[in-house]
């Protein structure tokens, strides 16, 4: 639940790393990140035009860390610790 | 390049052309060669030893132009005997010393904030009024493209910069906002020293964007400011959501957004590096946000952001660029509405090797070079040509209230005169009424104010035309002689008139001349008078104060047989024109920080005039000057950067100096009536004279002083001048046609004392003793 902030720098083995939006990230010219939502909806958060993270509808998400993309394509949660996220993305 | 604005040849008989009584074209009356002025006998080899020195001493003694003791005294004031009657005649002026006035200044009041605020990007799909705002500003940068170019000067922008800061170090140091200043500079002019990364196949598309930033110097209240707020905030960490752009939520309020740009620098969480603001968007929130660490290129700078780009990226959105592959993710379908940026999928991070080929793109591939891509700062060093020219759309349309001219049109500033225009469809007209008052009419862009003939009644009894500048958008400084020859000031501040509508500022002094006003930048004047010795004086305002003091005057040497003609190309930069004893024309020069080429002397260039010297700058370190010979034809000279020309020998039989305009780089407009009291035009396009080089376009009238002269827009040209019956006329072009017609005038009202230019005849009686001016006779008073 909540949003995360993609922490690439972790990234490993096809598997995207994510973090807590208090996480010390190192400067970058931009972050995409996710947020889920109560009701089940994913927020995609992409490069907005002026650099703020600009959310989008990313589709669905479902408690045994299956993701639905809107835009075609899944994805699933693999590890899921209070402080850091772990997605492949499958596409 | 400009354009041709008035390609009329072939459209009128050849006649047309010439002036009343002119001799054949292309025939001077003299039969003089080309590159030279009539000459009666004077030696007029250039730079002759000795001859740069046209003072022949006497007054070198005292600094001081002060008449000393006479400022409570005489004045200005327009007593009883100004009461006449209805029409322009005003009543008494402002109490006491009359147009003496006080120094104080009365400051700007704060400009109203309004609106909403809200992440940018958000607004577009939750604002109908954003969107559509945005909608229109694509259509007019579509526009605008498509069509000429605008301004070829230099826009600089002021800006104001917010460090709200929650820990020592985030207090980031002067010299850190420095050092983002000079890399701005550097990197939107194309001068940055890292350019030379750019391979060949991308260098034909390296543009200058010939934007230009610096630390505003005003605040939006008038005074004198360093451009930097510094604001302690409990907030660790500001996100996106624009808290540090209100003091009520722990960061500091802008200045006014549509007058500066705002850059707050503070700690952002999350790793951003900084956001920014469109056009279009709420005004309470515009400007942008950036990473202190990610900030000017020492201090806490930090790898690999220390290089200042991330400011530059910022800016470049603020002024309506987008992301160079189109923001559509990694898609090819999205555009950054340039055609000379290759389409490219996504965003190129830390530092590419060439080429990176997507979308097609190949074999150059993406230009991940540009400073709107992704990449680390050192790999970021160029904008090109249709980003530039977005950049000048965003300027020249939305963006258009930001003071980048110091007046408008053309890059340098704006010249000062009975006429001026501070913003674009806007004039402000100053005349002297039958009661010698002042009086003012303005063009808000939609009417004539008080009325098409009404006038302003703005009080004085004044011995010269008023001479007014304008340093900046809606601020107004009017000069004037008064009755005892000493300079008067009143200013308009963008709300009241100071010191009072119908008072005036004392400075001083006892003029032969009228006083000749330039602006170089923001807050700065630069008057210069004749004294009654006939040397040059000089005083100014540097923001807070006048120099050398409010009633002093600096002294500049000179024997002069013309009022000083004044230009300012640049910042800190004075060019100063008088005749000599000769006749000749004589220069000296401010370079910022002496005057050249002595603080007395002056360069001699030659020829033998019948009218004062009006020179004008279309461009940075170019002059155009223009006189009027003793064969009463029209004469140009020019300094091109390195070296003056010859004199151009241009025709015409004229009755006046000549009136010159430029509202492009490369582009002059000249005026002067002939002896049949029309006005008479010729232009110079950017590569050939029209209609040609000896000849002129009719425009009709009865004149009866020399016409004044100012352009607002390129293209755009306001011509007044004064009928017989003492009435102000107007026509103007509109960049496609004279308006109301080639020879047809717009009347608005008044009775008109002298439009242009009042030439003390006498000096009052109660003139004070010398003092420390040389006295002068009433013959040598007489200057035209």
């Amino acid at each position: 639940m909540g949003r995360w902030t993609h922490s690439f720098e972790e990234d490993h083995d096809g598997i995207s790393v994510y973090r807590r939006d208090d996480f010390a990230f190192p400067p970058a010219r931009g972050r995409r990140g996710v947020e889920f939502r109560p009701d089940g909806t994913l927020v995609e958060y992409a490069f907005g035009r002026g650099d703020a993270p600009e959310p989008r509808p990313g589709g669905h998400w479902s408690d045994d860390g299956l993701i639905t993309r809107s835009a075609g394509g899944t994805a699933r949660i693999v590890a899921a610790e209070p402080d850091r996220l772990e997605i492949i993305w499958q596409d | 390049m400009p354009r041709k604005a008035n390609g009329r040849a072939g459209k009128h008989r050849d006649d047309d052309y010439r002036m009343p009584g002119d001799a054949a074209a292309g025939q001077g009356a003299n039969g003089q060669p080309e590159s030279g002025m009539p000459m009666t006998g004077m030696d007029s080899a250039p730079g002759s030893a000795g001859a740069g020195d046209m003072s022949s001493g006497g007054a070198a003694g005292g600094a001081g132009m002060s008449g000393g003791g006479q400022a409570g005294g005489a004045g200005m004031s327009g007593g009883a005997g100004a009461a006449g009657g209805a029409g322009m005649s005003g009543g008494g002026s402002a109490g006491g010393a009359g147009m003496s006035g006080t120094d104080g200044r009365i400051e700007n009041p704060t400009r109203r904030q309004c609106g909403v605020m809200d992440v940018h990007r958000r607004l577009l799909s939750t604002s109908p009024e954003y969107a559509a705002a945005r909608s229109a500003i694509e259509n007019a940068t579509s526009l605008y493209a498509a069509g000429p170019p605008r301004f070829t000067g230099i826009a600089r922008i002021p800006c104001v910069v917010h460090v709200v800061w929650n820990t020592a170090a985030q207090n980031i140091s002067q010299a850190q906002i420095d050092s983002q200043i000079d890399v701005l500079n550097r990197d939107f002019r194309a001068t940055n020293s890292d350019i030379g990364i750019v391979p060949a196949a991308f260098t034909g598309l390296i543009a200058d964007s010939r934007i230009e930033f610096h630390l505003a110097t005003v605040d939006p209240n008038g005074n004198p400011t360093s451009g930097v707020t510094r604001t302690q905030t409990s907030t660790a960490s500001f996100g996106t959501d624009d808290k540090v752009k209100k003091s009520s939520t722990g960061g500091i309020d802008p200045w006014a957004t549509d007058r500066y740009l705002n850059i707050w620098v503070c700690q952002l969480g999350g790793g951003l590096l900084g956001y920014a603001q469109f056009p279009g968007g709420p005004a309470n929130t515009d400007g942008v946000v950036i990473l202190h660490s990610g900030f000017g290129t020492n201090g806490t700078a930090a790898a690999p952001f220390d290089l200042g780009r991330t400011t530059t990226h910022e800016v470049g959105h603020y002024l309506n660029l987008f992301h160079i592959w189109g923001d559509d993710g990694s898609g090819c379908s999205g555009s950054d509405e340039c055609a000379d940026t290759p389409n490219a999928a996504g965003p190129n991070f830390g530092v590419p090797t060439f080429p990176h080929v997507t979308c097609s793109n190949g074999p150059n591939g993406d230009l991940f070079y540009d400073y709107m891509d992704y990449t680390d700062d050192r790999g970021m060093v160029m904008f090109t040509n249709d980003q530039a020219t977005r950049m000048e759309a965003c300027l020249d349309t939305v963006r258009t209230n930001l003071p980048v001219y110091a007046g408008a049109g053309a890059g340098t500033p704006e010249p000062a005169g009975s006429v001026v225009s501070w913003g674009a469809n806007r004039l402000d007209a100053f005349v002297l009424g039958t009661d010698l008052a002042m009086y003012h009419k303005w063009w808000d862009g939609a009417s004539w104010e008080p009325s098409v003939a009404g006038y302003e009644y703005m009080g004085g009894v004044c011995m010269s035309a008023p001479e007014v500048a304008s340093w900046s958008p809606d601020r107004l400084d009017a000069f004037v002689l008064g009755t005892d020859h000493a300079l008067y000031h009143k200013w308009w501040d963008g709300s009241d008139w100071g010191p009072s509508v119908t008072g005036y500022e004392y400075l001083g002094g006892v003029c032969m001349s009228p006083p000749q006003l330039a602006t170089w930048g923001p807050n700065r004047l630069d008057a210069f008078v004749l004294g009654t010795d006939r040397a040059l004086y000089h005083k100014w305002w540097d923001g807070s104060n006048w120099g050398p003091s409010v009633t002093g005057y600096e002294y500049l040497g000179g024997i002069c047989m013309s009022p000083p003609e004044v230009v300012a190309w640049g910042s800190d930069r004075l060019d100063v024109f008088v005749l000599g004893t000769d006749n000749a024309v004589y220069h000296k020069w401010w370079d910022g920080s002496n005057w050249g080429p002595s603080a007395t002397g002056y360069e001699y260039l030659g020829g033998v005039c019948a009218s004062p010297p009006r020179v004008v700058a279309w461009g940075e370190n170019r002059l155009d000057m223009f006189v009027i010979g003793t064969d009463s034809a029209l004469y140009h000279k020019w300094w091109d950067g390195s070296a003056w020309s010859g004199w151009e020998y241009m025709g015409g039989i004229c009755t006046t100096a000549p009136t010159v305009v430029s509202w492009d780089a490369n582009r002059l407009d000249v005026f002067v009536l002939g002896t049949d009291s029309a006005l008479y035009h010729k232009w110079w396009d950017g590569s050939a004279w029209g209609p040609s080089l000896t000849g002129y376009e009719y425009m009709g009238g009865l004149c009866t002083d020399e016409p004044r002269v100012v352009s607002w827009a390129a293209n755009r040209l306001d011509v007044f001048v004064t009928g017989t019956d003492k009435q102000l006329y107007h026509k103007w072009w509109d960049g496609s046609n004279w308006g109301p017609g080639v020879t047809g005038y717009e009347p608005l009202g008044g009775v008109i004392s002298d439009f242009r230019v009042t030439v003390p005849s006498a000096l009052p009686e109660s003139m004070p003793a010398s003092g420390t001016m040389p006295g002068a006779t009433m013959e040598q008073a007489v200057l035209r």
